[in-house]
């Protein structure tokens, strides 16, 4: 694998692969891309529908995204294929967020059980398999509804596990407009779930 | 009951900010239930928001033959698409290359040491005609340095071809300068083509 870092490519076996793929990929090989593709779809599509509140808006960031991680192969530099592919795609939301401002669409509706993507390790009773898609549905409703830096910084922070430095790189801001947006945004998902916070304490 | 109006004097960022592990506590956090009620419901929707569910995705986003051909082109077809992009690495240098020979040529020409260089380089050239020289008779006009007729109009052609003589001369457009105004061109159109192909694909 000339030209990429090799680090810690012997001691972990998913970086160990993706690094094949995408290696594969640049040569030439579009079932290796697609393979990372649908390694990473579900994890990506669900960080930019969080970002993005509207499903069809986020598949065509994914989309996007993908289309650009396909056409900048040359620029990966080593390191973790899925932080490569979720910085895409944090930048395709971003730019859709841009988008958004100037033809505001509806947040997605109240959606049916079924279409809402199962967590692995769910619980198989019933009773908490309904309060836990009600929960998601409430804290997505209230995502929709805060601001789209608000909700970048909360998703990227408390949902994706990136730290502050990494955030205010991704999205071009200071350290402290980061905190302050996280800070902002939780409060204000909190006011907004004022009434349901019963829901959550359950 | 809780204090209400104290809570007001709170600031509820720093016990936003108090969620975060390694975060020091608010001070207000020891004595106002309001803010510790916060606090609690701000660290439970912390912890939920990894866990919630999503929105199951409709499409596949799996690249088609058609989308690979489009985004990386082969061939020729791949070198012109590659203009302007991170995989170029050709047309920037060479045309960064091109600009500084043309201005330096350019420079070279014009600095008065640099005339002298313009001629030199124009060795075996057709020099620009001057009045001068047409009027006389063929075989009385003599090349400058050269052996032969010194007639009214060879010494009239001598004296015009000093090039220390600045206000009898003609301006002179060596190979030189020729080819460094060509090279100037040629360097800054491709920056030009860069540039467009650089938003040509951004809106790809």
């Amino acid at each position: 694998m000339e030209g990429l870092r090799s680090t810690t490519v012997s001691d972990d076996p998913v970086q160990r692969r993706d690094l094949i793929l995408i290696e594969r990929a640049r040569a030439g090989d579009l079932d290796a891309f697609n393979d990372l593709v649908i390694l990473y779809q579900d994890s990506l599509f669900a960080l930019v529908v969080r970002m993005v509140p509207d499903r069809d808006q986020a598949s065509d960031a994914v989309q996007e995204a993908f289309f650009s991680a396909f056409r900048n192969l040359g620029s990966f530099r080593g390191g973790s294929v899925k932080s490569w592919l979720n910085r895409i795609c944090v930048n395709a939301a971003m730019d859709t967020q841009r988008l958004r401002k100037r033809r505001p669409v509806q947040p997605y509706p109240e959606l049916e059980d079924e279409s809402w993507q199962p967590r692995a390790g769910d619980e198989v009773d019933p009773e908490r398999i309904a309060v836990h898609a009600e929960r998601s549905r409430a804290i997505a409703a209230a995502l929709s509804r805060i601001t789209d830096d608000q909700r970048t910084a909360i998703v990227l922070y408390d949902v994706e596990g990136y730290d502050y430095a990494e955030i205010a790189e991704m999205t071009g801001v200071s350290l402290g407009t980061v905190k302050s947006r996280i800070h902002r945004g939780r409060l204000s998902l909190r006011d907004i779930l004022a009434e349901r916070m019963e829901l959550f304490r359950g | 009951m809780a204090d209400v109006n104290g809570h007001r004097r709170h600031d509820p960022v720093s016990i936003s900010a108090s969620v975060d592990p390694g975060v020091p506590m608010a001070p207000s956090l020891a004595t106002c239930i309001v803010c510790f009620g916060l606090r609690a419901d701000l660290l439970v929707l912390r912890s939920f928001l990894p866990t919630a569910t999503t929105p199951r995705r409709r499409r596949d986003f799996r690249l088609t033959i058609a989308d690979a051909n489009r985004l990386r082109p082969r061939g020729w077809r791949g070198l012109v698409a590659a203009i302007g992009t991170t995989r170029d690495g050709f047309t920037r240098p060479l045309a960064a290359s091109f600009t500084a020979l043309g201005l330096a040529g350019i420079l070279l020409g014009a600095a008065p040491g640099g005339f002298v260089l313009g001629t030199l380089g124009a060795a075996g050239a057709t020099p620009v005609a001057n009045p001068a020289s047409i009027d006389a008779p063929r075989d009385s006009v003599t090349v400058p340095g050269g052996s032969g007729d010194l007639s009214w109009a060879g010494r009239a052609a001598a004296e015009v071809a000093d090039p220390m003589d600045s206000a009898a001369v003609t301006p002179y457009t060596g190979p030189l300068t020729t080819l460094s105004r060509a090279m100037l061109a040629v360097g800054t159109s491709l920056f030009g083509v860069r540039r467009l192909a650089s938003r040509a694909g951004r809106m790809r």
